[in-house]
């Protein structure tokens, strides 16, 4: 029994590894983990060594739409925070000429399961060689979008996964218990040593990148109005000043947000989203046109 | 350290090659001790010190109610019983009392709340109960002794039962009388390997297909997140984490069952086919089986089980419930779900002479969909261990009554979660000879399937759920 499965298992992988190799572009994801893993790995396997600008950041940087960015990468995760982008720029060999790190979000402590999977010895190796086996090429991933695009004739429709937070914030209730919620968090501000710890470790990162020759722009993407102003809001913002200066660093400064009401409090709508993508695209081609 | 981690795939080989050389044969034991110890310190080393005191301490007071002096040993036994119940009580529940006593701005509110909850507390400290009592009753009944007359036989021994790296860190919880008699010289010959790898399978394919994918699905229960869906997709949520909790801890148990068989010793079947339970009751007695039994026997019949008339009967249920309930964790909202499942005994009890449905297939099947519901609604209180949340998830489901839900979301769900229902429907279609002799026959296309989606289907790794208990 025991060796009658192992050649199934070889046959069914065989196969699996010829449909892959003479499709290398299908690609399907399911979920929001799986987005971030499969985003990271796109990055780390075929991008590290062209692309020339990439942007840093969380579920909030995530919503920058990339069609208008031909030349950039995202590496802005949904429910991370900005040191895995850190992360996986250190461990790439190859930097990035221009590196655009969001500074909404500072506070959201790396996640390690996220870059120990990415940079697993064995995994990695054999990821890198050995495609059906990167996170995109998971078989059971292709059933939805196949059956939406029989159902649609052949038109594959966008919602392929989970939404994320506050993407699909219509129901005027929810965006105002959100509103509530987010609020009552930004109007909490951490203890000082937690506050300077975690500046003094993403200053480690920034001097780390910079000795390596990346230019780094840091930018404030627009939160609702009621929130922009709210003391955590506040606090990092003048600490990132504190500890680089704008004299000596690029920042893309944060547009009115009085045109932003967002999906939740902090996450912009698909229209804002485009929006601001427009206004970030103008002020970096000052920087790096 | 996890089952699905390269590092454990590295101890569990070198463990297996020294078990079994000819020459280590009588160092069989200390081996699995070194191993399992190494298991349990990976992340955290500071935890063995209690672990190592709580054996201690174990051994020390089942020997002497073993071989100390007659007049004490009910004493002794009860005295190791409470220190494993106050160790349990300390490291587990400080911040629930912590939180339900304190004033926020006390210190002594502060200082439980610092306590860490050590990995595996609740496992190991009831197996240490069930050894004291084991001995305690074993000599007290036929003068037999599951402890060895060598002090520090008995201490080897203890400590391999207390440790064994399978079991350790989220059961199956052991009995003494169980495990003890099976300690004993190992032969590779004696393998059963087709068990091994089916066990192993399976449990890896739950954990890591199912478990593990549903995992990012259901997500999304938490709160606030869910306020932003709707009825039908809530629901389906909840399915799904039904569903997502039975793979990750039936897979945990296959694997910790497959690996024991291993090195030739057989765990206790956790689960047994537990979402096909027409009665509370039932799956009580086919979900996590060494922790119902556990408290059947060291709980339920101590406190007079069945036997002190009706009322008392749906008394002991309910405290063994709420106290089972307690055990998963240190919220209120596992005591509540605990209570769930106890008024819900009580109730089948009361009325299981009174209405009378008869046993037809529909009925059977109505039976079974009521209780699979009953079950899945009640891990809300698992999932949002906030009981308010608990009110504003219902309320969510009972205000976005509509035909709307994330089509994409949704069938994930189902197609995760199919596999846990076809397992069980092919256990229930087994029953059935020519089924089940065609099953047999080419089982191993099945096998073969979810060895091939364990290498390309994985999902993120994830902690068993089990492990916060």
């Amino acid at each position: 029994m025991i060796k009658k499965t192992i050649l199934v298992f070889i046959a069914l992988f065989a196969l699996y590894n010829c449909i892959v190799i003479f499709n290398p572009n299908i690609s399907a994801t399911q979920q929001q983990w799986q987005d971030n893993v499969v985003k990271a790995e796109k990055y780390i396997y075929d991008k590290s060594d062209t692309v020339s600008n990439v942007i840093l950041g969380s579920s909030l940087a995530r919503r920058i739409v990339m069609d208008s960015l031909p030349h950039y990468y995202n590496l802005a995760f949904a429910g991370q925070g900005i040191y895995d982008g850190l992360e996986i720029l250190n461990q790439t060999k190859k930097l990035p000429k221009n590196i655009f790190i969001e500074t909404n979000t500072v506070f959201t402590e790396a996640n390690k399961t996220f870059t120990d999977g990415l940079f697993d010895p064995l995994t990695f190796s054999i990821k890198k060689y050995c495609i059906s086996l990167r996170s995109d090429k998971q078989p059971l991933a292709f059933i939805y979008p196949s059956i939406q695009a029989a159902m649609h004739k052949g038109k594959n429709t966008e919602e392929t996964k989970a939404p994320a937070a506050g993407q699909n914030a219509d129901d005027n209730d929810f965006f105002n218990k959100m509103i509530k919620m987010q609020v009552q968090n930004y109007t909490w501000t951490p203890d000082s040593n937690i506050v300077n710890q975690q500046f003094l470790l993403l200053t480690n990162y920034i001097n780390g990148l910079k000795s390596r020759g990346a230019n780094i722009v840091f930018f404030e993407l627009p939160l609702n109005p009621k929130i922009v102003e709210l003391p955590l809001a506040r606090l990092i913002r003048n600490k990132f000043y504190e500890h680089f200066p704008a004299a000596q660093n690029n920042y893309i400064t944060m547009p009115d947000c009085s045109n932003y009401v967002t999906g939740d409090g902090l996450h912009l709508k698909d229209d804002e989203a485009k929006m601001y993508t427009s206004y970030f695209k103008k002020e970096s081609k000052k920087y790096y046109p | 350290m996890l089952f699905n981690s390269l590092v454990f795939a590295e101890l569990l080989f070198i463990t297996f090659v020294l078990y079994y050389q000819k020459w280590l044969l009588k160092y069989q034991v200390l081996i699995l001790i070194i191993a399992s110890l190494v298991f349990y310190a990976y992340t955290n080393p500071a935890l063995l010190i209690l672990l190592l005191f709580s054996a201690g301490i174990n051994v020390a007071s089942s020997y002497y109610v073993a071989y100390g002096n007659a007049a004490n040993r009910k004493l002794i036994a009860t005295a190791g019983v409470v220190f494993n119940l106050t160790v349990l009580a300390f490291f587990k529940y400080s911040p629930l009392i912590a939180k339900s006593l304190f004033p926020e701005t006390s210190s002594v509110g502060e200082f439980l709340l610092t306590i860490p909850l050590p990995i595996g507390i609740s496992f190991y400290t009831f197996e240490g109960i069930s050894l004291l009592v084991d001995v305690y009753k074993e000599k007290k009944d036929d003068d037999k002794s599951l402890a060895n007359s060598s002090f520090k036989e008995h201490a080897g021994r203890t400590l391999f039962f207390i440790s064994f790296f399978p079991h350790l860190v989220s059961g199956p919880i052991l009995k003494a009388h169980d495990f003890l008699p099976q300690i004993k010289a190992k032969f590779l010959k004696d393998i059963n390997w087709e068990q091994c790898f089916k066990n192993l399978i399976l449990g890896y394919f739950l954990k890591m297909v199912v478990a593990d994918n549903l995992k990012d699905f259901t997500f999304w229960i938490a709160f606030p997140y869910f306020q932003g869906y709707t009825a039908i997709t809530l629901i389906t949520m909840l399915f799904g984490y039904s569903c997502q909790i039975f793979a990750d801890f039936a897979g945990y148990s296959l694997i910790a069952i497959g690996l024991a068989q291993l090195f030739g010793y057989n765990l206790i079947n956790n689960f047994n086919f537990p979402y096909i339970s027409s009665s509370i009751q039932e799956f009580w007695k086919r979900w996590h089986i060494s922790l119902s039994s556990f408290l059947m026997e060291y709980l339920y019949f101590p406190l007079g089980g069945n036997r002190k008339g009706k009322v008392r009967t749906y008394i002991n249920l309910m405290i063994t419930m709420f106290l089972g309930g307690l055990w998963h964790g240190a919220a209120w909202s596992y005591a509540i779900w605990g209570l769930v499942h106890g008024s819900a005994l009580a109730i089948e009890r009361m009325f299981k002479d009174k209405i009378k449905l008869g046993s037809s297939k529909v009925v059977v099947f109505f039976k079974r969909i009521l209780v699979f519901c009953l079950v899945t609604f009640a891990w809300l209180f698992f999932k949002l261990p906030d009981f308010s949340q608990v009110l504003a998830y219902l309320e969510t489901i009972a205000n976005t009554m509509s035909l709307t839900f994330y089509s994409a979301l949704c069938f994930n769900i189902l197609l995760y979660s199919s596999p846990v229902f076809l397992y069980h429907l092919f256990y229930l279609l087994k029953k059935n000879k020519k089924f089940e002799a065609s099953f047999n026959k080419y089982s191993y296309i099945l096998y073969a399937i979810m060895l091939f989606l364990i290498v390309t289907n994985s999902g993120s790794s994830g902690s068993f759920i089990y492990f916060q208990f």
